[in-house]
């Protein structure tokens, strides 16, 4: 019991400190729950109980890394939050026919980015393991880590993630993706 | 593809910076750091909290039925409900992932199943109906859309939809009442909505195909499969798969083996349009049959509640707005097997327990921190039964009162016992005086903040009319210990100890202390406690004159070191005069160690009033088992009465040396807690015994019969005036 106690007394004293880590991490912590998530608000939910959950092993001391288990951390949540939307989605089509019944995306960020549209179309693994090999430059084998799945997974998601996105930016014409194309 | 891989890069590094963090963020962690840490603290000392017997505090029936000055009568108790078959032990998950076998009985993890951090947040975990506390095989699924599936001596991983779904994964999985078959819901090839896959258990694995197979119809995508029913064996075997739409409506689906594989065979109608379901579980008489008793949990106008009902139609329904709070009803998830249930809401989860017939106790807290969890099945072929219809009226179970039953440990509660002596107890934020005039709260710890009671002890010497009670208090990881004079019916001084008589005071203990204790002197003339911290473990004691302190610096205050020899921290119970001359005490402590026995510390007090300690502590083993004791009581006698052990069953009363000497009596399941802090108080009373548990707010006044009272309200701490 004496070792609890001291733990929790010791949380008591830390918040400076794990201020601190906070101050380091969140906006970049923000940033990766919105491009997994496309929804600032919800982003800041994300990260809000990804540091929560960061906060406890860190005061165990157990986090050497606070910037990979925080990303972890978000990875999970956000994984949270789409599943909720996903079933929200569902509900709506049952109430109104389609799915306009909820709109998640930001519109204003979405509207004049075609390829973060196709990101954003793609499905939830895919754009997760996307997002974090192009947006965090995490390698296969990190991403594999945060996403609980195998290397092979990732290499498989990332792969049709690129393909399904070719396909959505050549049906929309507004992209030439290929290595000897042009721009925009 | 470099193209289109720089694009994405660009993307995603200009749609980052659209977003900036706001201020409240910092706001928001703030909050649930503070929130998780108050947990923290809480479920040491407090956790498992019943609240709702303070009503039983304002019954008035108290009042002029004590039979002489120095009794008081127990008002109308609150019936504990025996309690029926409840599992010993859950498979639990944290909130790191990891995956444990947890002893319900102590809250201790048994041993880890599984690291199932990749998964993400856990969506639902099921145990095998065939799982023992031996042989666990469980399967779970989280927001990852993985299925982890563990059986003896295997870990897997395994995707119902990852090759067939583009968006979409499994995220409800159940296991067949055989434990045969594992089936998950998740999204179908097409997307067009979602479908029942199955595959075999570990333990049936070999030989068959270990492959997923979709075996239904294509759903919706809301429904969730929360339980399994019927046998799954042999050909033409039927069985019942029961889903949850995402309207709270509860659907079955017809199941039957084809080719040795469950096929679904039809949806079945809707059901439950009484209640909206938000989750639901079965219980069997035994492993392949069909569950003789269903609990759901269900979002009621009021709130959500349990709702449990027998095969033979018995209905109890249990509110748990209350104990639940104001929570997310889309975040509340049940697991139920025999007569318990485990309702959760993500954060905190609940033991919900009944006597078998739907009388159901209060619900116990488990530690904070286990997100998700599932009760292993104690129904097994050649286990206890206990859904037993033939046992079972047909009348209402919440109408109808529990009759008592001997055998079991949790009964009989009797009313109108008498209480041989004024006591005090303490609550959360109350402490009571238990006295001819009935119950009276003495004094009220404010709302604001985290204060709680801890312990109270009163000074030897009090009456009623004139008490003096020093508690130990805490909010927020401070501590401090009270004074509290009750004189002619008043409060008089309900004041924190000043400096430099306060808890930590001297720093000798370290950084992060806490204190254990207090105990008074046999005489009254001075009070001791415990501190642990980051230094040595310390004994203070501090003089009493009417207050904490003398101004005589022989006995105003004093520390010692205290060997505990790498013992985990002593809790001090009792201070006694001891036959070796008027100078010769000793201070009495129980260890939450796996050592049979208690501590005996002997304390002179010299010729000035001050106290030697020789250090020549010792640990005093009684020699009838190696059950951990963790209260020792003797109503002021050198020779300890009562021993408090915590066995294998739960916490059991030895009476070491009265009348019954030998006798061991088990206690109420109510006293146990659900955390695995095992710290319980123990306070002789006239020929009896006070018990409280400071996990579960349960307290309870045992006879030299052996007969367990419950006090009403609270107790997490008891003392008596003498």
């Amino acid at each position: 019991m004496g070792v609890d106690v001291l733990a929790m007394v010791r949380a008591g004293t830390d918040s400076d400190s794990f201020a601190a880590v906070f101050n380091a991490h969140h906006r970049q912590a923000v940033r990766l729950a919105y491009l997994l998530t496309s929804d600032p608000h919800q982003a800041e939910d994300v990260v809000a109980e990804a540091f929560a959950k960061v906060y406890v092993r860190w005061q165990r001391g157990d986090v050497r890394d606070v910037g990979a288990y925080l990303r972890r951390a978000v990875a999970n949540e956000a994984n949270s939050k789409l599943r909720r939307r996903y079933l929200e989605r569902a509900q709506a089509q049952r109430r109104a026919g389609d799915d306009r019944g909820v709109r998640t995306v930001d519109d204003s960020a979405a509207d004049h980015d075609q390829v973060w549209q196709a990101i954003q179309r793609l499905p939830d693994r895919q754009r997760k393991a996307v997002v974090l090999r192009y947006y965090e430059d995490l390698s296969e084998v990190e991403t594999a880590e945060i996403l609980g799945c195998s290397v092979g997974t990732v290499k498989s998601q990332v792969s049709r993630g690129l393909a399904r996105m070719q396909e959505l930016l050549a049906a929309s014409g507004g992209v030439a993706t290929s290595s000897e194309g042009g721009g925009y | 593809m470099e193209r289109m891989e720089q694009l994405i890069r660009e993307s995603l590094e200009a749609r980052a910076h659209d977003v900036e963090p706001t201020p409240a963020l910092w706001l928001e962690v703030d909050r649930r750091v503070a929130r998780r840490r108050r947990f923290q603290v809480v479920s040491w000392s407090l956790a498992g909290v019943t609240a709702v017997l303070a009503a039983v505090l304002a019954v008035p029936a108290i009042v002029g039925l004590f039979t002489g000055p120095d009794t008081i009568e127990i008002p109308p108790l609150d019936r504990t409900p025996a309690a029926g078959v409840v599992s010993t032990h859950v498979v639990a998950i944290d909130a790191e992932g990891t995956v444990s076998l947890v002893d319900l009985r102590t809250g201790e993890t048994v041993r880890e199943l599984a690291d199932a951090a990749g998964l993400g947040a856990p969506l639902d975990v099921v145990v095998s109906p065939t799982a023992t506390a031996e042989v666990v095989e469980f399967a779970a699924v989280s927001t990852s859309g993985e299925v982890l599936i563990v059986g003896p001596e295997s870990e897997e991983w395994g995707n119902a939809g990852e090759d067939r779904a583009q968006d979409g994964f499994a995220w409800s999985v159940s296991v067949s009442a055989d434990g045969r078959w594992v089936a998950t819901t998740s999204p179908t090839a097409e997307s067009d909505g979602s479908t029942v896959s199955l595959r075999p258990m570990p333990s049936h694995a070999i030989g068959a195909d270990p492959g997923w197979r979709e075996v239904g119809p294509v759903m919706d995508p809301a429904h969730r499969l929360v339980a399994w029913t019927g046998a799954t064996a042999d050909e033409g075997d039927r069985s019942t798969l029961w889903l949850v739409t995402g309207d709270g409506l509860l659907l079955s689906q017809v199941v039957e083996v084809t080719d040795g594989v469950p096929t679904s065979v039809e949806l079945g109608a809707r059901e439950e349009e009484r209640w909206r379901v938000l989750d639901a579980a079965t219980s069997f008489v035994q492993a392949g049959a069909d569950g003789e008793a269903s609990y759901l949990l269900a979002d009621a106008a009021a709130g959500p509640e349990l709702v449990w009902r027998s095969a033979t139609g018995s209905v109890a329904t249990v509110d748990l707005a209350r104990t639940l709070g104001d929570v997310d009803v889309a975040d509340l998830w049940l697991d139920a097997k025999q007569d318990g249930a485990l309702v959760g809401d993500g954060e905190r989860t609940w033991l919900v327990a009944h006597d078998g017939r739907g009388a159901f106790a209060e619900p116990i807290a488990l530690a904070d921190g286990f997100v998700r969890a599932a009760m292993l099945d104690v129904a097994r072929p050649g286990g206890p039964v206990t859904d037993d219809p033939t046992e079972d009226p047909a009348d209402d179970p919440a109408a109808a009162p529990v009759e008592p039953d001997p055998a079991q440990p949790d009964g009989p509660v009797v009313e109108g016992a008498t209480l041989p002596a004024p006591i005090v107890t303490v609550s959360a934020r109350q402490l009571t005086l238990h006295g001819p005039d009935g119950p009276q709260v003495i004094a009220e710890l404010a709302v604001e903040g985290e204060s709680r009671f801890i312990s109270a002890r009163v000074r030897p010497g009090s009456t009623i009319d004139d008490l003096t009670v020093v508690a130990l208090t805490t909010a927020e990881g401070m501590w401090d210990l009270r004074t509290v004079r009750w004189v002619g019916g008043e409060l008089t001084v309900f004041e924190p100890f000043p400096e430099p008589h306060i808890p930590g005071w001297g720093g000798a203990a370290g950084e992060g202390m806490s204190p254990q204790g207090p105990v008074w002197s046999p005489d009254g003339d001075r009070l001791a406690w415990f501190e642990f911290g980051t230094g040595p473990a310390t004994m203070r004691v501090v003089g009493w004159d009417d207050g904490p302190g003398t101004g005589d610096p022989a006995t105003d205050n004093a520390s010692f070191e205290l060997d505990t020899r790498g013992q985990v921290p002593l809790i001090p119970v009792e201070w006694v005069a001891t036959p070796g001359g008027p100078s010769a005490t000793e201070l009495r402590a129980v260890a939450l160690d796996s050592n049979e026995g208690w501590y005996a510390l002997p304390v002179d007090v010299q010729g000035d009033g001050a106290v030697a300690v020789d250090g020549s502590g010792f640990r005093v083993e009684p020699g009838d088992g190696t059950d951990l004791v963790v209260g020792v009581a003797d109503a002021g006698r050198s020779e300890v009465r009562w021993l408090l052990q915590l066995t294998f069953g739960g916490p059991v009363l030895v009476d070491a040396a009265g009348p019954q000497q030998g006798r061991r009596t088990e206690l109420p399941t109510a006293l146990m807690p659900g955390d695995g802090l095992t710290q319980l108080s123990l306070r002789a009373i006239g020929d009896g015994a006070l018990v409280a548990s400071p996990h579960t707010g349960a307290g309870y006044y045992v006879t030299s019969e052996g007969e367990a009272n419950r006090l009403p309200g609270e107790v997490f701490d008891a003392d008596v005036i003498r």
